[in-house]
C-alpha cells in the first residue's frame, strides 16, 4: 500500500484526439482518459494537477536494496520505457524549478532480494488476487522464443505474474527433455520447432526478472499423441470393430491416450516430472486433466484394458481415472511439487492433495456475461481446494464489434472480459474466499502463432489483468475503455503490436510508421538466448527534448512490480528535489 | 494462344504432393500442406513427379526475341528472381530497392556441385503477344500458359498482366526441397481468371495505415492474383488524403500530420500497384460518411434542434451550390491523381435526420418539389456527383444504394452489392443491366473463431437467379476489411490468408469449391506468405511452417 500520495504528472505530450464516436450514429459516452492514466488501476491513487518535468534521460532511480539483480535489471529495463528511443523529447522550460530528478525505491519489511517471486497468500491490499496468469499453447503452433519473452514483458506491463506454459499436446512436443530427448526429436513439428534447455532456462530467467512465475503444464493421460511418436509403448491402441489402431472421428485418434495399465507410463512420468521440477523453480506443475473423457472409449475399445480392469477389480471408468490420477499425484508428492489440475479431475471426484489448485474452465456460453461458472467457485473452494478461474477468459475465442449498453457502446471483447466479477455470486465463507487465488487468460493455439500472438492477446488481456489486480469497485467499462485505449498507445510505444479497441490513432510510433518501436532492439530479443539482455543505452541528445508522458504509470509499474517481487506490504516512493 | 481450348480439355486437374520430407500420414491432428502447388487453383494444371532442381547460378529469365517488352516486364523479372532465390530479403528489397540481400539467410541450400547429377531448370522463356498497357484496366487480359517440361520452361501471355500472373504461378511451383535445395516439378498450366475484378478494400479512415503497410498488402494481393485495391481513403473519422487543391482537408481532417498520405505517397503506391497489375480504385464516399471533410470546408448540412443549429453536422448539403462547386474541383483533382478509369463514389448509408432538421434543406425540398421524400434529395445529390465525375471522363463505381435510389448512372457504372440477401440483390442490380460487384459475404473484418474462411469460399457471385446475360454482368467481387478495429498492428494478419480464399473464388473455375481440398493448398500458401516475410495468420487449426514468424 502506498503511504504517501503520488504526485502525478499530467502532461499531454503524447496525445490522442478525442474519440467521439465509433460510427456517427454510435457516439461514445464515458470519461476520456489523460495520457498518463494507469492500467491496471491502483488500489489507491491521488492525482494533483501540478506538473513535474523530467530532463530526457536524466532521472536517477535508486533503491535501498542493493545489490539486487532484479532491481538493477528492472531499472535498466525501464530506461527505454521512460525515454522511448525514437521519440522526440522536449527539454523542460528553462524557468521551471519543478524538475523530477530521482526516484528512490524503498523496500520495507523484508529487505532481502529474493531469487524468485513466490506465491504468497499473506499479501494484503495490493493486488486483489495473487494468481494473475496467461496461458500460452505452444503445441498447436510453435511460439518462437523471442515472442514468448516479449509477451512476458507485456504481462509485466500489466502486472500479470503467472505464465502458464501449455507446452505439449497432441499436435507437437516442442519441449526438449534431457532425460527423454527423443520426445521432441520425434514429437516436435521439426528440429526448428523445439525449445532447447537453454531456451527454457532463458525464458524462466526472463520471467524471474519480471516477477513472473512460469508454471509448466504436462497434460496427461490424454492429449499425448505427440509422445507416442517416440514412445509408442506409452499409448493405448484404440480399437474399433475388433481392430486395433482405429480412430473414431470426433471422439479419439488411433493413439492419443496413455495406457494406464502400462508400468512404463509411470516410470516415464516420474522421471519427466522430476526433470521438470528441477528446471522450473516454481513449485507448481500443471498436470492438465490427469483424466480424459476419451479414456471412456479407450477402456471400452481396448480388450487388454478391459481385461486388466476386471483382474484388478476396477469397475468403472471413474475408478480407472482415479487410479491413474492417484499414481501421478503420488509422484508429485514424492518430488514435493504442488499440482494444478483442470477442473475435470474434480468433476470426476478424484480426491486431490491439500493445496491443489483447481482451474475452472467450464461454464461459459456465447452470452456476453453469464456467470455459469460461479457455482464451481463456490463448490470447489468450499471443499477446501484452491481455485483459479479461466472460463470467461478464453481469449482465443474472438468476436467482432461492440456491445451496446443502455447509454453507450463498449468494445465487445473488452466488455466481455472486463465485466467479469469472479466473486459476484460467491456465497462461501471468508476462508473459502481466500482460496480463490485468481484467474488466467487462456490463448489456445489452434489459430495463433508468431504472426498474431501479441495482437490477439493485447490489449484485451489487460482487461483480465485489471480485473485481477484492481479493486472490485473499478468496474466501469464505459470509462475504462478510454483508459485502456491510452494503455494500448503505451504498449505501442514499447514495441508491442496491441490492436485497436476504438477508432483513432496514437502517434507516429504506430507500427510501420517512422518512429515505430516494434523492431527496436530495446524491446526485442534474439532467437539465441545468449544475447537477449537489454543493453540499450539511452541517447540523451540535448538537441532533442522531451516532455515525458505517463511517468506516473511507469513509476507505479516499476514500483508495483518491485512491491510484488520484494514480497512486502509497505513501501514508499519519495521524490527528491 | 490462350484460346487453345483443345489443350484445355485434354489437361486434367491433378493434385500432387511430392518431394520434401514425408509428413506423418497418420497424424490428423494438424494440417498437412501441399508442396509446390499454386494458389489460386489454375484453370487447368497437369503435374508429374519429375523434378528439376532450380539454382540461382544456373537459372535465368529470357525474354523471347519476338516478345513485346516494357519496363513492367523488366522489373517483374527482377522482382520474381529475388522472390524465388532471396525470399528472406525480398520484402525489404521491394520496400527499399537500396537494401542489400541477406547473403547468409538467403544462401542457396545446395551448391551446383551438389546438384551435378540432377536435371536443372535452366531458363524460363517469356513471350508477350501484345504491347504493354501502361495501367491495368477492368478489361485487361490476364491469361497465360506455363509449361515446365524440359530444362527450358515457357511462359506465354497475351498481355504484360498475364505474364505477371504467370510469373506468380511460376514462383509458387518452386518449393524448398531437402535434396535439391529448390525444386520444381514438370508442370503444364493453362490459366485465366473467372472474374475480371478481384478486389480488396482497406479502410484508412477509422485507423490510418501507412504506405509501407499498404504496399505489403499490395504484395500479398499480388501473391494471390488479386487485381483491384479499393482504397477507402476517407470517411467520417479522418481525412488522410492530402489534396492539392484543398490541403486544409487533411490539415484539419487527418488525425494528425503524421497520419496523412502526401501526393508522393499516393504516386508511389499507384506505381507499386501498377507493377503488380493492380488497379487502385479510390473511394471518396459522399454524401454520408463525410464528417471529417467538414472540419474546414463548409459543405456539410448544419443540423438543427429546437429551431437552432446545434453544432452537429449531417451529410453533404445538397441545397447549396457551393457544395457542388467544391466537389467539382475536388473530383477533377481526383481524376488527375488516380489513373484508373473508375472512381468509387460511395453513396452508402445516408442518414436523413439532419437534412430533415435543416430549414434551408426543407426550403430546397419544396422548391424542387421533392415533398417529404428525402431519397429524392439523395438522388438529386448523387445525380449531380455522377455528372460531375462523368464530365471528367471517368467511370464510376458506387455502392448499391445509388441504384436502389434510382439515380441515373452511366452505362459502364460498376455497382457494388454489400447488402443481404446477396442473391436477390445481385439479381435485381444485374436485371437493371449494370455491371456488378459482390462484397456482401466477404466482410473480413467480421472476425469469428475458427475456420471462418470456409464461408467466404462457399460464397459464389453467380449464386443468384438470373439469365446468362445477367451472370455475365457480374464482373467480380471484393473482400472488405473495414477499419473500426484494424490498424497496422493486425491488418495483415487479419486479412491474410483469409482474403486469399476470396481470391481463389474469383480466379479459379466455378467447380473449385471443396474447402477440404483447398485446405492443404491454403496451408502451403500461408507458409509461402511467411517465407516471403508476410505475417499471414494460421486459419486451418494446428500446423507449422518451415519458416515461422518470430519478429
Amino acid at each position: 500500500m502506498l503511504h504517501r500520495s503520488l504526485l502525478l504528472l499530467y502532461l499531454a505530450v503524447i496525445t490522442s484526439s478525442e474519440i467521439l464516436f465509433l460510427a456517427v450514429d454510435l457516439p461514445l459516452k464515458g470519461k476520456r482518459s489523460p495520457p498518463n492514466a494507469i492500467w491496471p488501476h491502483p488500489q489507491e491513487i491521488q492525482i494533483s494537477n501540478d506538473l513535474l518535468y523530467i530532463r530526457p534521460g536524466h532521472i536517477m532511480i535508486s533503491s535501498d536494496m542493493e545489490p539486487c539483480d532484479i532491481i538493477a535489471k528492472a531499472i535498466q529495463r525501464y530506461q527505454p520505457v521512460f525515454f522511448p528511443p525514437k521519440l522526440t523529447m522536449h527539454q523542460p522550460p528553462a524557468d521551471t524549478s519543478n524538475i523530477l530528478r530521482s526516484l528512490t525505491l524503498n523496500v520495507l519489511d523484508n529487505p532481502q532480494c529474493e531469487q524468485y517471486i513466490q506465491y504468497n497468500s499473506n499479501e494484503t491490499c495490493n493486488p486483489r488476487f495473487q494468481h494473475r496468469g496467461v496461458l500460452l499453447d505452444s503445441s498447436r503452433h510453435f511460439l518462437p522464443v523471442p515472442l514468448i519473452k516479449k509477451n512476458l514483458d507485456v504481462m509485466a506491463y500489466n502486472k500479470l505474474n503467472v505464465f502458464h506454459w501449455h507446452f505439449v499436446d497432441n499436435q507437437s512436443f516442442p519441449f526438449e527433455s534431457r532425460t527423454f530427448p527423443n520426445l521432441s526429436r520425434q514429437g516436435a513439428f521439426s528440429s526448428d520447432h523445439v525449445y532447447t534447455p537453454e531456451d527454457v532456462t532463458s525464458i524462466i530467467e526472463h520471467a524471474r526478472l519480471l516477477g513472473i512465475r512460469v508454471i509448466p503444464e504436462i497434460d496427461t493421460p490424454g492429449h499425448t499423441y505427440s509422445w507416442g511418436k517416440s514412445m509408442p509403448e506409452l499409448i493405448t491402441v484404440c480399437w474399433a470393430n475388433g481392430k486395433p489402431y482405429q480412430a473414431i472421428y470426433g471422439q479419439h485418434g488411433e493413439m492419443e491416450i496413455f495406457n494406464p495399465i502400462e508400468p512404463r507410463v509411470y516410470s516415464t512420468m516420474d522421471a519427466l516430472l522430476r526433470e521438470v521440477k528441477s528446471i522450473f523453480p516454481s513449485n507448481y506443475i500443471h498436470l492438465g486433466n490427469i483424466e480424459s473423457i476419451v479414456s471412456n472409449f479407450v477402456r471400452r475399445s481396448n480388450p487388454n484394458i478391459s481385461r486388466w480392469m476386471t483382474d484388478n477389480k476396477i469397475n468403472s471408468t471413474r475408478d480407472l481415472h482415479s487410479y491413474y490420477a492417484n499414481r501421478i499425484l503420488d509422484i508429485m508428492r514424492n518430488i514435493s511439487a504442488i499440482p494444478i489440475v483442470w477442473q475435470d479431475v474434480w468433476d470426476e471426484k478424484v480426491e486431490l492433495p491439500p493445496g491443489t489448485i483447481v482451474q475452472i474452465w467450464k461454464g461459459t456460453s456465447d452470452d456476453d456475461i453469464s456467470d455459469e461458472w460461479a457455482p464451481y467457485l463456490n463448490e470447489i473452494a468450499g471443499q477446501g481446494y484452491n481455485v483459479i478461474l479461466s472460463s470467461p477468459w478464453y481469449i482465443n475465442y474472438i468476436n467482432y464489434g461492440h456491445y451496446r449498453t443502455n447509454t453507450t457502446i463498449v468494445n465487445l471483447e473488452f466488455f466481455k472480459y472486463y465485466e467479469v466479477e469472479p466473486l459476484r455470486d460467491f456465497s462461501g465463507s471468508d476462508d473459502a474466499k481466500i482460496r480463490i487465488l485468481g484467474g488466467e487468460a487462456c490463448l489456445w493455439g489452434e489459430f495463433v502463432d508468431g504472426t498474431n500472438l501479441l495482437a490477439r492477446l493485447w490489449p484485451k488481456t489487460a482487461a483480465v489483468a485489471e480485473r485481477l489486480w484492481s479493486a472490485a469497485s473499478v468496474n466501469n467499462s464505459k470509462d475504462a475503455q478510454f483508459r485502456l485505449d491510452v494503455h494500448r498507445c503505451r504498449l505501442l510505444r514499447r514495441g508491442i503490436p496491441a490492436q485497436p479497441i476504438l477508432n483513432g490513432y496514437c502517434g507516429n510510433y504506430e507500427l510501420s510508421m517512422p518512429n515505430a518501436m516494434i523492431n527496436d532492439p530495446a524491446f526485442n530479443y534474439d532467437i539465441s538466448p545468449a544475447t537477449d539482455l537489454i543493453t540499450t543505452t539511452i541517447k540523451s541528445n540535448s538537441a532533442t527534448s522531451y516532455l515525458f508522458d505517463a511517468i506516473s504509470s511507469m513509476i507505479t509499474s516499476i514500483f508495483a512490480s518491485l512491491l510484488l517481487l520484494m514480497n512486502i506490504t509497505l513501501a514508499t516512493i519519495s521524490f527528491k528535489y | 494462344m490462350h484460346s487453345s481450348a483443345l489443350l484445355l480439355v485434354l489437361l486434367t486437374v491433378v493434385s500432387h504432393s511430392h518431394g520434401k520430407r514425408p509428413r506423418d500420414p497418420l497424424n490428423s491432428f494438424y494440417v498437412q500442406a501441399t508442396v509446390g502447388y499454386p494458389w489460386p487453383q489454375p484453370q487447368a494444371i497437369h503435374t508429374t513427379p519429375q523434378q528439376y532442381g532450380v539454382h540461382p547460378a544456373a537459372f535465368h529469365f529470357l525474354v523471347n526475341q519476338t516478345s513485346q517488352t516494357c519496363d513492367l516486364l523488366t522489373s517483374a523479372l527482377d522482382r520474381y528472381y529475388k522472390l524465388i532465390f532471396y525470399p528472406y530479403s525480398y520484402l525489404n528489397y521491394i520496400l527499399d530497392p537500396e537494401s542489400v540481400i541477406d547473403e547468409i539467410k538467403d544462401k542457396p541450400k545446395k551448391t551446383l556441385f551438389d546438384l551435378r547429377d540432377t536435371p536443372l531448370l535452366k531458363r524460363l522463356n517469356v513471350y508477350i503477344q501484345e504491347p504493354c498497357e501502361r495501367y491495368p484496366t477492368l478489361e485487361s487480359d490476364e491469361s497465360y500458359t506455363l509449361t515446365v517440361t524440359s530444362d527450358s520452361a515457357m511462359l506465354e501471355a497475351v498481355s504484360i498482366w498475364g505474364a505477371i500472373r504467370g510469373l506468380e504461378t511460376f514462383s509458387h511451383l518452386i518449393y524448398p526441397d531437402d535434396n535439391l535445395g529448390l525444386a520444381i516439378n514438370q508442370t503444364t498450366i493453362i490459366d485465366f481468371p473467372r472474374f475480371q475484378h478481384r478486389g480488396l478494400l482497406l479502410d484508412t479512415s477509422r485507423h490510418f495505415i501507412s504506405i509501407k503497410t499498404l504496399k505489403i498488402n499490395l504484395e500479398a494481393m499480388s501473391s494471390s492474383k488479386m487485381n483491384v485495391f479499393h482504397f477507402h481513403i476517407v470517411d467520417d473519422q479522418s481525412f488522410p488524403y492530402e489534396s492539392r487543391s484543398f490541403p486544409d482537408l487533411s490539415g484539419a481532417g487527418a488525425y494528425n500530420q503524421d497520419h496523412v498520405y502526401s501526393q508522393e505517397d499516393i504516386a508511389s503506391l499507384i506505381e507499386f500497384a501498377r507493377q503488380r497489375g493492380i488497379r487502385v480504385l479510390v473511394e471518396f464516399d459522399s454524401p454520408g460518411h463525410t464528417q471529417s471533410w467538414g472540419r474546414v470546408i463548409d459543405v456539410l448540412t448544419h443540423c438543427y434542434s429546437g429551431g437552432k443549429p446545434n453544432n452537429e453536422f449531417g451529410p453533404m448539403d445538397p441545397s447549396r451550390n457551393s457544395t457542388f462547386s467544391f466537389l467539382k474541383e475536388m473530383f477533377s483533382e481526383v481524376a488527375n491523381v488516380f489513373p484508373d478509369h473508375y472512381v468509387h463514389l460511395g453513396g452508402d448509408e445516408v442518414d436523413f435526420d439532419c437534412w430533415r432538421s435543416n430549414p434551408d434543406v426543407q426550403a430546397f425540398m419544396k422548391q424542387m418539389g421533392f415533398g417529404n421524400d428525402y431519397s429524392l434529395l439523395e438522388q438529386y445529390y448523387m445525380q449531380n456527383v455522377v455528372d460531375i465525375v462523368g464530365s471528367t471522363g471517368k467511370g464510376y463505381a458506387v455502392w448499391q444504394e445509388i441504384i436502389d435510389n434510382n439515380v441515373t448512372v452511366k452505362a459502364d457504372t460498376v455497382v457494388e452489392v454489400w447488402k443481404d440477401p446477396y442473391p436477390d440483390e445481385l439479381a435485381r442490380v444485374t436485371k437493371l443491366g449494370y455491371r456488378t460487384l459482390l462484397s456482401t459475404c466477404w466482410y473480413l473484418n467480421y472476425i469469428s473463431y475458427g475456420k471462418d474462411w470456409v464461408n467466404y469460399y462457399k460464397c459464389d457471385p453467380h449464386n443468384f437467379p438470373g439469365t446468362d446475360a445477367q451472370k455475365k454482368l457480374v464482373v467480380g467481387g471484393e473482400a472488405c476489411m473495414w477499419g473500426e478495429y484494424i490498424d497496422a498492428t493486425n491488418v495483415i494478419t487479419t486479412t491474410w490468408p483469409r482474403a486469399a480464399t476470396v481470391a481463389e473464388r474469383l480466379w479459379s473455375a466455378a467447380n473449385v469449391t471443396d474447402p477440404n481440398a483447398a485446405t492443404p493448398r491454403l496451408e502451403e500458401h500461408r507458409c509461402r506468405y511467411l517465407r516471403r516475410g508476410i505475417p499471414a495468420a494460421p486459419v486451418n487449426g494446428p500446423s507449422y511452417c518451415d519458416f515461422e514468424f518470430n519478429r
